[in-house]
């Protein structure tokens, strides 16, 4: 059980829960000051949580560079494109 | 290609290398770790998605541009949403994501019990969140946010039940992946398979199900972020 402790899926799991707590404490109305910057925040915490997934749990980290240009390039267009509109708005 | 050969790390491709190994009927050799043209299960699965997250991610621009048109129905949208009950569907499916990678580990190694035990910890939360996603609708019913009470509810029932749709496959392919894993030659019946774990084709299936199964957590990381916490 320990080993699993070092295992890189259990910790990449731990910071995307992490993350997760992060987001959650900036949407839910926890005062921070600006709401623009805290829903930039959580879409890009949301983005690099997709990241991780893909890296780690999809095993993509030791994918042929084809497929991970295909997946991270997707992941950061959406990611970029969404908070654009957001900013824009 | 052979149902006989072996897999011990994740290399579906290169382990049919050593044709003449395998064909003496010895293991085949090691290959190495990470070949520059490994990819997790099949090209099929990732045309399928790169597609669907593709879909989804068109969807979550309509989102954020309706809500640009209509602030004052997105505002009264997602404050009517608990962002409590959503991280905790996104533990559910973070979870199962771990649950899903260990067991692609553990089966690697020919560990099938471990690893079966890992694919029931995935089914459980998945289940878990196919519990608790109706539980919140019908709690928002009978808020009267329904629907017709505004895009904004239109988008979140119709977002929500396509990726719960997914989830319920999700889950299916957990049921098969642990009925076919039982399949895997073990650990202990080393004497008939000098190399235990999956074939090429076994680790192939499990890795497109786990792929998937992936594909249906990332699509949740981001319509937790846009219906439960963008303001």
């Amino acid at each position: 059980m320990i080993a699993y402790l070092r295992n890189e899926i259990v910790l990449v799991w731990a910071a995307l829960v992490a993350l997760t707590a992060l987001s959650w404490w900036l949407g839910a109305d926890h005062g921070v000051t600006s709401v623009a910057v805290a829903t930039t925040v959580v879409l890009v915490v949301a983005f690099v949580k997709v990241t991780l997934i893909g890296r780690t749990f999809m095993e993509l980290k030791h994918a042929a560079p084809v497929l991970k240009a295909l997946f991270f390039g997707l992941t950061t267009v959406i990611g970029a494109t969404l908070v654009g509109i957001y900013l824009s708005s | 290609m052979s149902s006989t050969e072996s897999l011990t790390s994740p290399l579906s491709a290169p382990a049919s290398t050593n044709s003449t190994a395998h064909h003496n009927g010895a293991a085949a050799k090691p290959a190495e770790p990470h070949p520059r043209k490994w990819i997790p299960g099949e090209a099929g699965i990732w045309a399928f998605i790169l597609v669907d997250f593709s879909v989804f991610g068109g969807y979550f621009g309509v989102f954020l541009t309706l809500r640009a048109r209509q602030p004052v129905d997105w505002l009264a949208g997602s404050q009517a949403l608990s962002p409590t009950h959503g991280a905790i569907n996104t533990a559910f499916m973070l979870t199962a994501s771990m649950f899903m990678a260990l067991f692609i580990q553990h089966i690697r190694r020919g560990e099938v019990a471990v690893a079966r035990k890992l694919l029931v910890g995935a089914g459980i939360c998945g289940a878990a969140f196919i519990v608790n996603k109706p539980i919140e609708w019908i709690g928002q019913l009978r808020a009267g946010n329904g629907a017709h009470r505004s895009e904004f509810f239109q988008l979140y029932f119709l977002l929500t039940g396509i990726h719960l749709l997914h989830v319920i496959a999700a889950v299916f392919v957990v049921l098969y992946l642990w009925r076919r894993a039982a399949k895997v030659g073990t650990v202990s019946a080393s004497n008939a398979r000098p190399h235990p774990g999956p074939t090429v084709l076994q680790a192939r299936l499990f890795e497109n199900g786990a792929s998937y199964w992936h594909l249906v957590d990332l699509i949740w990381m981001v319509l937790f972020a846009l219906f439960y916490l963008v303001r």
